[in-house]
């Protein structure tokens, strides 16, 4: 099988590259072991800095670190794929661009504030810009990964006046996890609604864990808004993420909507006989492995957690291509939340977004990197993880579309 | 606040804790002061290894004697806490081949039984052993939970009438006319002050004795050995291993609970705080792995242990670690420096604690004119109700890697004076699986919230105080699964949860 544009891996850095990709007319394909970190994450699309101004931030960190993706790309390059992003998801899961350019202001599980650029649109944004709204949040006396009271306790001390309630979900399971309680919602939804009215009085607006169904999320979300003329909001909570769960999944089908073929669930290794360039991916698939062709390659595999760098004593291992992985050595020996060297570890690219050596020289001509692949940047302390996956999934796809052409 | 008691106990490991229930079954009023929780210092910080005494047959036959009854007198009182996995002497080809003819006769002196087997059996017995073994023993090793051990004690102690505090530190001993009059303590995080007068102050405070003796004005000849140990992420071993060999560093191999550990190294510090393992060390314990367990190097290592072995030298400043005094001594100040009522027991090990507590016991009974006698030799200790969730489709488990349940959480902070993480942590093993918390550090504080055990500034702070524990075991072996692991644990708790110390 030979495609125009080969990707491998399936987060949100590989399918934004592989719609663009389909966009452009390119037969694609997308080759991915399994389900992505959205599993894990919170659903905020976060794209650069927990402040305000996310542009701002961007331009720190591109000015402070030159080696950071974002100075691959100029703002106009960010806003346009960003945009292209957004228009993507809207059948499925939309979100939505903040129509000042600024973050919003959101809730954490824990009452903490924080702040992230995309929203889900039925999210009902912007829960915590309105200091005066009133606010009832809702908790499940059987869902031990949430207490809504502990959120209130912790947000009022911060000039909120939210109330909190519990309700039993009625899920008969002993432990629900997220998934669990999602899956019982899309079955049995009007029967939260029921349970609700007796604790929804004087809100203009509802928030939950996010746990609000999986395949009916926006019919429950409409039936509590319909019930109870308030907003509805979700918070995020302990993984598996439903609102990552769900927009993976809107991104696929998109996929799939466009032409897309997805290889799904076989791991991949390169093929690559034929000196610079990629020749193809070796999918595992069970008694014959299949070749996969195309004229080029993205690689989208992910980081440490996402399992696209190998972490051994010595040395980090890019798992496809066996690409060179550029290290950092600082580690912080205290905190769990400090600065870890590792965190940046990953692939060093060129302006064309192909990977190159310790030398400068590009490894494969036909070869392109995006995502958490690459390095030279830190998510978890820069809050630009999904920034970074749609900005340079983006640019990838078009470098090698420019090729291409 | 002043309190009235006869004596006060420093320290909550597994001496401080085997004295209270000494001092409790004789009628002796006491309390027991802990700066942190209970085994934070060495007796949690160690494999874990009830000793048969073989380790000790060649250089100090009196210490394996000594090591061999408690052995068995613990098997009969503290059984809750002992799995009797039976231990493995082990030799391999290259070692010195005399050590072995020395070792056993020395077992035979002593009554020891050991029992050869052949090599081809042992590795039958025990898979992860290298083919190079040639000579292997069977020993009455077991595994002891030095949590377990600890809480059973403290356990016993408080239904018998005793007290303890957590997160409170000595800060004075109160002495007049050459006599200790009480103790000053403060909470470690609100500084609330607590008074004790009293007859008798038992120094059990492990690495920190050296300190709490400075309190008197006294000095202790004291040197620090710091032991790391590798805890690997599942029981490799089903026995205590140890390589036949004069002991020296990374010769044991025990399993314990769900997983198992190897160890130790043995380095010199300065300050008994100094529990840092680094990644140097790491690396030259997995180097000692591979001559007898050659495929434990490629095992997923969960995080380091570390901890400080104090060991008293007077007179013999400049003593090798391993080979200074392993024993253990009582210390009456009255007669050594003329601070009466003031005792310290320190050395020994988590084998010998209880004999360690009857004797400096002894000490204080004659001197308070209490003629009862001990009676830890034959009073069993009960268990505790944690960890014994059988089904688990009819209970709710917060921690699914170590099966901790909600009950049991509920049952240790309601046993402990303040609920704390480390506390709950090591009474429970919260967070103490693969996953190392990432998940259940949440769930659990959640639950001890919506219990009212915590205020909401509590419970965050719970989290993250276990969290940044977690991370130091971590640290130092950052590759494989772990490292992801802790990239999952930061993006969930800096993505979903926003916690940046806020």
């Amino acid at each position: 099988m030979r495609y125009d544009t080969v990707i491998c891996g399936a987060g949100l850095a590989g399918i934004t590259a592989a719609l663009v990709s389909l966009s452009h007319g390119k037969s694609t394909a997308v080759v991915a072991r399994g389900e992505s970190s959205l599993y894990y994450m919170s659903g905020y699309l976060d794209l650069c800095g927990n402040g305000d101004n996310p542009w701002n931030a961007i331009d720190d960190l591109a000015h402070a670190n030159p080696a950071h993706p974002f100075a691959l790309s100029d703002a106009k390059e960010k806003s346009e794929a960003l945009a292209f992003f957004v228009e993507q998801t809207s059948p499925g899961y939309p979100y939505a661009i903040p129509v000042d350019s600024r973050n919003h202001l959101v809730p954490t599980c824990t009452g903490g504030i924080r702040h992230t650029y995309l929203l889900p649109a039925n999210a009902g944004a912007d829960g915590l810009a309105d200091r005066g709204r009133r606010v009832r949040a809702i908790g499940f006396t059987d869902y031990r990964d949430y207490s809504a009271q502990l959120m209130v306790d912790r947000l009022n001390k911060k000039g909120y006046s939210w109330t909190a309630a519990e309700v039993e979900s009625g899920c008969s399971k002993v432990s629900q996890t997220s998934i669990d309680l999602a899956s019982y919602l899309d079955d049995d939804y009007p029967a939260l609604i029921d349970k609700l009215r007796p604790v929804v009085k004087d809100c203009d607006c509802l928030v939950f864990p996010a746990v609000l169904g999986f395949k009916k999320h926006r019919v429950i979300v409409e039936a509590i808004r319909d019930a109870f003329g308030t907003a509805v909001f979700e918070v995020p909570t302990l993984p598996p993420s439903l609102p990552g769960m769900r927009l993976s999944s809107a991104l696929i089908s998109r996929l799939r909507g466009l032409g897309g073929d997805l290889f799904w669930g076989f791991p991949a290794t390169a093929d690559n006989s034929a000196g610079d360039r990629c020749t193809g991916l070796i999918v595992d698939t069970p008694g014959r492995p299949r070749l996969i062709e195309g004229e080029n390659y993205i690689l989208a595999t992910g980081g440490i957690a996402g399992g696209g760098a190998l972490v051994e004593r010595e040395r980090i291992r890019e798992r496809v291509f066996g690409l060179p992985v550029e290290t950092y050595g600082t580690t912080d020996e205290r905190f769990l939340f400090g600065e870890q060297g590792f965190a940046r570890s990953g692939i060093r690219v060129d302006s064309d977004m192909r990977p190159i050596g310790p030398d400068g020289k590009i490894i494969y001509k036909n070869l392109f990197c995006a995502g958490r692949a690459l390095a030279g940047y830190d998510p978890f302390t820069e809050y630009d993880g999904a920034g970074v996956a749609i900005v340079t999934g983006y640019q990838a796809a078009l470098a090698a579309i420019r090729r291409w052409d | 606040m002043i309190e009235e008691v006869d004596v006060v106990v420093i320290g909550g490991g597994a001496t401080g804790a085997g004295t209270l229930w000494d001092l409790a079954l004789r009628g002796i009023d006491a309390v027991l002061i802990e700066q942190h929780e209970p085994g934070y210092g060495t007796s949690g910080r160690n494999h874990g290894c009830l000793h048969s005494g073989g380790r000790y047959l060649v250089k100090d036959p009196e210490l394996a004697l000594e090591c061999y009854r408690e052995n068995q007198i613990l098997r009969q009182v503290a059984g809750a806490a002992i799995e009797d996995t039976g231990g493995l002497f082990a030799h391999i080809k290259s070692d010195e081949q005399d050590y072995v003819r020395r070792w056993v006769d020395n077992a035979h002196r002593i009554g020891l039984p050991v029992e050869e087997v052949s090599a081809t059996e042992a590795r039958n017995m025990e898979p992860i052993l290298s083919s190079e073994v040639d000579r292997v023993f069977t020993v009455p090793d077991a595994a002891v939970d030095p949590f377990d051990l600890i809480y059973m004690n403290l356990q016993g102690a408080v239904q018998k009438g005793a007290r303890f505090m957590t997160e409170t530190r000595v800060k004075e001993l109160l002495i007049r006319d050459g006599r200790v009059q009480g103790v000053l303590a403060e909470d470690i995080r609100t500084k609330e002050v607590h008074e004790f007068r009293c007859r008798a102050v038992i120094n059990a405070a492990g690495p920190w004795v050296g300190i709490i003796a400075s309190l008197a004005g006294i000095s202790l000849e004291l040197t620090y050995g710091k032991g790391s140990l590798l805890v690997h992420a599942t029981r490799l071993a089903q026995r205590q291993i140890n390589r036949l060999r004069s002991p020296s560093d990374g010769d044991v191999l025990m399993p314990g609970k769900t997983v198992c550990l190897f160890g130790t190294t043995d380095i010199h510090i300065d300050n008994p705080d100094d529990t840092v393992t680094w990644a140097d060390e790491v690396k030259s314990l997995i180097e000692m792995e591979r001559p007898i367990f050659p495929d434990l190097p490629e095992m997923r290592v969960l995080r380091t242990v570390t901890g400080v072995r104090p060991l008293y030298t007077p007179g013999a400043a400049g003593t090798a670690e391993r080979d200074a005094n392993r024993g253990h001594a009582v210390i009456n100040h009255g007669a050594r420096d003329g601070v009466g009522g003031f005792f310290t027991i320190m050395g020994g090990k988590l084998t010998t604690y209880r004999l360690m507590a009857e004797q400096v016991v002894d000490e204080v009974a004659r001197e308070l004119g209490v003629t009862v006698a001990c009676k830890t030799a034959e009073t069993p200790l009960a268990g505790l109700s944690i960890g014994n969730a059988r089904n688990f489709l009819e209970t709710k488990a917060i921690c699914e890697c170590e099966q901790v349940t909600e009950d049991d959480l509920l049952t240790a902070a309601i046993f402990l004076d303040k609920v704390r993480s480390g506390g709950i942590r090591r009474m429970t093993r919260l967070g103490l699986g693969p996953c190392q918390g990432t998940l259940c550090i949440w769930r659990g504080a959640l639950y001890l919230y919506r219990k009212g055990l915590l205020t909401d500034q509590e419970c965050l702070t719970f989290i993250e105080e276990s969290l940044d524990e977690r991370w130091k075991g971590n640290r130092g072996v950052l590759w494989g699964d772990q490292i992801r692991q802790a990239e999952l644990e930061r993006g969930i708790y800096r993505g979903i949860y926003g916690s940046e110390g806020d």
